[in-house]
């Protein structure tokens, strides 16, 4: 029979235990305690000018030349809002946001999926010229190229036979398309858009590490390539397009200096946000004035919101993709 | 060796990004120097001692409110007293074919910015024919954007400058391309010559034209009446209008009023040397040279000026506060003329209160001449390959003019007409510090000002010759910059 050992709670062992639980207890209350020290002031820090934004949003210029007024206003108003809305000429830069910039960030996110595929899969030749380029497309800042660019645009050729038919005819037919949403669909058509070298090669590792068996598969089956991408490839890929997709969406979003470039109307949501208080100028108000101050803290809020809106509902996607995902490396 | 290629060029890439990351400098922005009791080295110059070679001048008038003789030197064979010709005369020698024309016109500013613009457009073509297509700009990308307009044979046919920046005058054409007789009194000549490049003008503006700004001291009026000070406008009218008074009248306000009020807030801090005549950087259009003035001792005397008088709480350390101005907090604040402009939005309370007063900068005591700093300086271009570039003179010709704007009402009040009017016939001076590009030389103007106004007068020497190796390569470069337009 085995004995059983009943544990002596006043016995010296017991109390060892007991004073190295309680150490133990007391150094784990404190390093909770700096942990969520540290997590606070951190956070504190990062949120600060987002909390910054929201007071002065809804901030009354009184309030904000009020110097007893710190976070807490006396009265909230909606005025700088409309007057950020009238700044940036909210519809029309809005609609050139979503429906030029945005529309071809998610084509790129397509044309990058393709792009990445031949390079992960098939051996050609000028695969390693191919290859540097595109290293080279994410490491050259496109102030370097925006002049060449511009050129390019302004005379859209195609292998320059419209030059060459052009001055048969003595008629200029290459295409101008600057100050169209071309400049930004062609690119990201072809995956040469923005960020599009990151888009693809983000692609590329996660194609790499796909397992070819799905692949082979298909192909006895009678897949081609095509199909194989898009039967079998793409749906089993949706942590790499989410991830594009979401830095996508963002950089477009974002993004500036192409448009202001290009456009010479009609800019988009971030030139206007931009250049806020050369706008706001032309409507009479100072620079440094309250108004002014507040209402560019409206505009960056409206600027803000939907990708923070779209990215707090993707993460939940993102984190359920990843869990469901079952084949890792 | 495939694998060991790899690891070097990781390490290679790796070393480079620790190099790029240690070259972040770090900005020291107080000088804790040891010599606090020293007496800071200072002293008034007694006499004119311009070492600018277009700066030297003879006339002694203009330090009071009479117009006086405009003696420029900056010009070479220019004629000021040319016969002006008549709107009539000009329109009469339009050529036939420009009617139907349109002139493509490229600002960053929109065109309601200026009282009266739109209107003088809209006149233009009704007398001409001719069509203006005003388009604007973003601000920041002005010039890569007419770099990159010019270069695909798209370029407007005017553009707006503001000063003899080099980056800007590489897109443009001369103006002896265009076709017309600039001999005509109604061009500034002395201003033009500013634009003037290996014997080439490049830029264009009228004599008298709202499109002026020079430097002035704007004042607040329920200030100066509330404390019983001295009214810088009649001390002016009397020659009495100069720094030590000005700085005097900021310790008085500043001692009356108390510590939450401030005796002037500056642009910069160097409107004192500026004053002087001197700066950092200039061009000298005689050379077609940028020229750096970083060994004249009049900038170190000038910031030991400005750095004692922001320490005695007579100047405040915070530049630009348009704000505080407006609202009544502050006594003086020097800014271009386009601040007194009527509609303008920079100082509305106190433009619509009736209690902004404008005065011209004041002198620098025991200097014989008044150096006009031109705020800014504004001229108009055309670039390589404007379609319409022969319409462009008498547009402007038409559209800078004073007779085609209700004056009185353009500027918020009579004074500031009369010293802007009085501003015109000054010897002008113009600063090229606007080249110190903070992204390409890694400091500008504004951070050397920082250190400065907050330095020891004593170290003030020295902290200036931190800057001078960065203006020396900035003026080099913009020179061999120049060197393509020959």
């Amino acid at each position: 029979m085995k004995s059983i050992k009943i544990f002596n709670s006043k016995s010296p062992t017991a109390k060892k235990l007991d004073t190295y639980s309680a150490n133990k207890n007391t150094a784990s209350i404190f390093l909770s305690i700096a942990r969520y020290v540290f997590l606070f002031s951190f956070g504190y820090i990062l949120l600060y000018p987002l909390i910054y934004m929201i007071v002065h949003a809804f901030q009354s210029a009184d309030d904000f030349l009020d110097p007893t007024v710190q976070w807490v206003s006396k009265t909230y108003t909606f005025d700088n809002f409309k007057l950020a809305a009238k700044t940036v000429d909210l519809y029309k830069s809005a609609f050139t946001s979503i429906f030029v910039l945005l529309l071809s960030g998610l084509v790129e996110v397509f044309s990058c999926g393709i792009a990445a595929y031949g390079l992960a899969r098939f051996n050609f030749k000028g695969k390693k010229i191919l290859d540097v380029i595109l290293i080279l497309n994410i490491l050259v800042p496109t102030t370097v190229i925006i002049i060449p660019t511009y050129i390019n645009f302004r005379y859209m050729d195609i292998a320059g036979i419209l030059n060459i038919v052009g001055t048969i005819l003595k008629k200029e037919l290459r295409l101008n398309l600057l100050d169209t949403p071309f400049v930004f669909y062609v690119p990201s058509l072809l995956a040469v858009g923005i960020q599009s070298g990151f888009f693809i090669y983000i692609f590329k590792q996660f194609f790499k590490g796909f397992p070819k068996e799905l692949e082979e598969a298909a192909s006895i089956d009678g897949a081609s390539a095509w199909k194989t991408f898009f039967k079998i490839v793409i749906p089993s890929s949706g942590v790499a397009v989410l991830t594009v997709f979401i830095f996508s969406v963002i950089w477009h979003w974002n993004e500036y200096y192409r448009p202001a470039m290009f456009y010479s109307t009609n800019y988009p949501l971030a030139v206007k946000i931009k250049d806020f208080f050369t706008l706001v100028q032309g409507l009479g108000y100072n620079v440094y004035s309250a108004e002014a101050v507040n209402a560019a803290m409206a505009a960056s809020i409206m600027f803000i919101l939907p990708v923070l809106i779209m990215y707090m509902i993707m993460q939940r996607k993102f984190i359920e993709s990843i869990s469901q995902t079952g084949i890792v490396g | 060796m495939k694998f060991i290629g790899k690891k070097i060029i990781c390490v290679t890439m790796a070393f480079a990004m620790l190099v790029a990351i240690c070259g972040c400098k770090s900005k020291d922005t107080d000088e804790e120097g040891s010599d606090y009791d020293v007496e800071y080295v200072y002293e008034y110059v007694s006499g004119d001692n311009s070492s600018s070679s277009s700066n030297e001048s003879t006339d002694s008038t203009e330090k009071t409110g009479n117009s006086s003789k405009k003696n420029s030197t900056t010009t070479s064979g220019s004629s000021t007293n040319s016969k002006t010709k008549s709107w009539e005369e000009i329109k009469a020698s339009i050529p036939s074919k420009l009617k139907g024309t349109t002139i493509t016109f490229y600002n960053w500013n929109p065109s309601n910015s200026f009282t009266g613009s739109s209107k003088a457009i809209a006149a233009f073509t009704k007398e001409t024919g001719i069509k203006v297509n005003w388009v604007t700009g973003t601000y920041d990308d002005y010039i890569t954007k007419i770099t990159a307009m010019v270069a695909s044979g798209d370029s407007p046919d005017i553009i707006r400058m503001r000063d003899t920046n080099v980056n800007i005058l590489q897109s443009l054409q001369p103006i002896s391309n265009l076709g017309y007789d600039f001999t005509d009194g109604a061009w500034n000549q002395e201003l033009m010559n500013l634009y003037k490049v290996n014997g080439k003008t490049y830029g264009m503006i009228l004599k008298d034209t709202p499109y002026f700004f020079p430097a002035v001291m704007y004042y607040n009026r329920s200030l100066i009446s509330r404390y019983n000070l001295e009214d810088p406008y009649n001390l002016w009218k009397q020659g009495k209008w100069t720094w030590k008074k000005m700085a005097s009248m900021c310790s008085e306000f500043v001692s009356a009023a108390g510590t939450e009020y401030e005796g002037y807030t500056m642009p910069d801090g160097g409107e004192y040397m500026r004053c002087m005549g001197v700066t950092y950087i200039t061009y000298d259009a005689s050379k077609s040279k940028y020229v750096s003035h970083m060994d004249d001792t009049r900038i170190v005397k000038a910031w030991q000026f400005v750095s004692k008088n922001v320490k005695e709480g007579n100047f405040s350390n915070t530049v630009y506060n348009l704000d505080g101005f407006d609202n009544g907090t502050i006594l003086f604040h020097a800014n271009s003329a386009i601040s007194s402009i009527r509609a303008h939005f920079h100082v509305k309370k106190l433009i619509s209160n009736g209690d902004l007063g404008t005065v011209p900068m004041p002198t620098v005591d025991g200097q014989k001449t008044y150096y006009q700093e031109l705020g800014e300086n504004i001229a108009f271009g055309v670039p390589k390959g404007a379609k319409n570039k022969e319409a462009v003179p008498y547009f402007l010709r038409y559209y800078l003019d004073c007779a085609n704007y209700d004056m009185n009402d353009f500027y918020c009040d009579s004074q500031a007409k009369e010293v802007v009017d009085w501003c015109r016939n000054q010897t002008f001076f113009t600063n090229m510090d606007v080249l110190l590009d903070k992204s390409r030389y890694g400091d500008s103007v504004h951070d050397m000002s920082y250190l400065l106004r907050q330095t020891e007068s004593a170290q003030i020497k020295s902290n200036l010759d931190k800057y001078t190796a960065m203006v020396a390569k900035c003026v080099n470069d913009s020179n061999k910059s120049l060197e393509s337009l020959k």
